[in-house]
């Protein structure tokens, strides 16, 4: 099973948010960690990850910068802001107010 | 590794237009971690290359969703643009016709540029807070185009802050010249002194209420009613 483009869309905010508030992390890096977090279930462009990092950083949400890691590789590290974390704090109720009433009317019946 | 590189400087090249170039060393950066990955598990490089590209998806679109963060100009932050660089050129051209060659005529003409640029500005910025507050009551603003507003009233009032205070200061040499002293608390020095404190109070409230952009446009009109 994968999930329709427009949930994938509407949830690549928070799940973003929510990696980087795990910790500073990097677009191949969060893109593994969503295939890992979904079974495969969430499948992104690569490429259109970073727009969306790009848009959060032009927010203030995140900020980036270049780092050299063990691999002598340069990389580019985001890590949550302020804004970011209060953003995440509001998109947390909001997909936990979809997830309970769903729950709610899809619980086994009990006759 | 020799012929990644060769495949990575192929793809720059024609990928070079459509994105910036920080933006392509970062999506670089992503290839060869996905091929690295890739050539782990056993396949040929080409191949790997080639995966990881597919994976990576259309350069035309990627560039496309990244065109969509800049949001073009609003209409009145264009004219407000527009109008006050036709007043520095009508400024320039009748400044330059009345100058003769004394220092305090200099001063002066300096004084009249500066000071006028520097009110017309914050007249328009208190414009662009009415035609904001005017257009919300018709259809609400999108979240990219209120950053790009809120980021177009801020450098417009620095610059007008910038503009005024060096136009106060060059009056104020003037007035030594002339008068012999710096200050004489006319209604004149006292005007372009509000209109510096007012220019400084509205960007600290932009840095306050900077992730409120509403907030910071809305004192923008207040600004205009106040003048």
């Amino acid at each position: 099973m994968k999930l329709e483009k427009e949930l994938v869309a509407a949830s690549s905010v928070p799940l973003i948010l929510s990696i980087l508030s795990e910790g500073d992390s990097y677009g191949y890096a969060i893109i593994q960690r969503v295939k890992d977090l979904s079974s495969g279930k969430i499948e992104w462009t690569d490429g259109m990850l970073y727009p969306v990092l790009h848009w959060l950083e032009d927010r203030r949400m995140v900020r980036s910068r270049w780092e050299k890691a063990d691999s002598g590789r340069k990389r580019k590290y985001y890590s949550i802001q302020p804004a970011g974390r209060q953003t995440l704090r509001e998109q947390k109720e909001q997909w936990m107010a979809v997830t309970s009433t769903l729950n709610q009317i899809w619980k086994p019946q009990h006759a | 590794m020799h012929n990644l590189e060769k495949l990575i400087s192929e793809w720059r090249k024609s990928a070079a237009t459509n994105v910036s170039a920080e933006t392509l060393d970062e999506l670089e950066t992503h290839l060869r971690e996905t091929t690295e990955q890739l050539v782990r598990s056993g396949m040929n490089l080409p191949d790997d290359f080639q995966r990881a590209l597919d994976d990576l998806g259309d350069m035309p679109k990627i560039a496309s969703e990244f065109r969509k963060l800049d949001e073009p100009l609003w209409l009145p932050v264009k004219l407000a643009i527009g109008v006050t660089a036709l007043l520095a050129l009508i400024l320039t051209v009748f400044v330059i016709a009345r100058l003769d060659s004394s220092r305090s005529s200099l001063l002066l003409a300096a004084h009249t540029f500066t000071v006028t640029l520097g009110y017309t500005l914050t007249l328009l910025i208190g414009g662009l807070g009415i035609c904001f507050v005017s257009q919300r009551c018709v259809e609400d603003f999108s979240t990219s185009r209120l950053h790009s507003l809120a980021r177009a009233s801020l450098v417009l009032g620095s610059v007008a802050l910038f503009l005024t205070t060096l136009g106060v200061l060059l009056a104020m040499v003037w007035a030594k010249i002339e008068w012999g002293r710096y200050w004489a608390w006319d209604s004149k020095e006292i005007g372009g002194l509000s209109v510096v404190f007012w220019l400084a109070c509205y960007l600290v409230a932009h840095r306050l209420f900077k992730r409120s952009e509403r907030g910071v446009l809305a004192s923008g009109s207040t600004k205009q009613r106040l003048m």
